[in-house]
């Protein structure tokens, strides 16, 4: 039973913690789900310390996250992201930094984020009770489980690089 | 290449049916969700029943869905077949029966070696 593909881990902060997906090669999607830290102790130790538990459990090859730069994320997602890189750097792991441009280009002809979870949620089904309603409104919230889509096509196009 | 298989890929097969750990303890008889948090996070030891009931629940090979365990057995195997060919050897016999063990056991090892 030799092991054959490259297991990678994706981060995407969210308001309330963070979003995962870990992925074993292109084909298998081993995890994915949103930490919540409760918000008396949601700190950014407090949600770094939960992503270490996540890479304690899947022991990845890649981590993945989004590049920040050029993107209109808030302070606080930049700080978190900065954060898990350092997590990354700390632990000797590859890190890859993923433009949203990059995976619109992996996962052609996808091109909003609601194309981009559908086409995410083509290519594991497992995902698609998950698959969050299309926004009917610009100005309203988007819904949290984007986030896992956004972490899952993070580490496609990791993969796929 | 990723240097090993998770411990247990029970949390993928869990989530790829959507049942939470509460639902995967009732349908095992588990006490609780708890129960199957502890074999997921590999910090609970598995019993042969258990890991024929997560078998028979997710039509996966138990060796499939435990790998680790399945690792430490191998390596296990792999170590006492060694130490029983030394013994063999270190008895003097040669008789068609230890021919037949030592057969047996160097092809144990090659395939633990190579699968």
């Amino acid at each position: 039973m030799k092991q054959q593909t490259l297991r990678v881990v994706a981060f995407d902060p969210t308001t309330r913690g963070f979003a995962y997906a870990v992925l074993e090669g292109e084909q298998t999607l081993v995890d994915w789900g949103l930490v919540h830290v409760h918000v008396l102790r949601r700190t950014d130790a407090n949600i770094l310390f939960r992503v270490e538990r996540v890479l304690d459990r899947t022991s990845p090859d890649l981590f993945v996250v989004e590049d920040g730069r050029g993107t209109k994320r808030r302070e606080r997602a930049r700080r978190l992201i900065k954060g898990m890189e350092e997590i990354a750097k700390r632990r000797n792991l590859s890190l890859v930094r993923v433009s949203r441009s990059c995976v619109r280009k992996t996962l052609k002809p996808a091109f909003t984020k609601d194309d981009i979870a559908l086409a995410v949620a083509s290519i594991f089904p497992e995902l698609g009770p998950r698959l969050p309603r299309p926004r009917n409104k610009a100005w309203k919230t988007e819904d949290e489980r984007m986030s896992i889509f956004d972490a899952v096509s993070f580490a496609l196009a990791a993969l796929s690089q | 290449m990723s240097k090993a298989l998770l411990q247990t890929y029970l949390r993928t097969h869990r989530k790829r049916s959507g049942l939470s750990q509460q639902e995967v303890a009732e349908l095992i008889a588990a006490v609780s969700g708890t129960t199957v948090y502890r074999h997921e996070a590999s910090h609970r030891s598995l019993s042969l029943a258990d890991a024929f009931t997560y078998e028979a629940l997710f039509s996966v090979p138990a060796s499939a869905l435990f790998p680790g365990e399945y690792r430490k057995a191998r390596a296990l195997i792999e170590a006492r077949a060694i130490a029983l060919l030394e013994k063999l050897a270190r008895s003097g016999k040669d008789t068609s029966g230890t021919w037949q063990k030592r057969l047996f056991l160097e092809g144990l090892v090659r395939r633990v070696r190579n699968t």
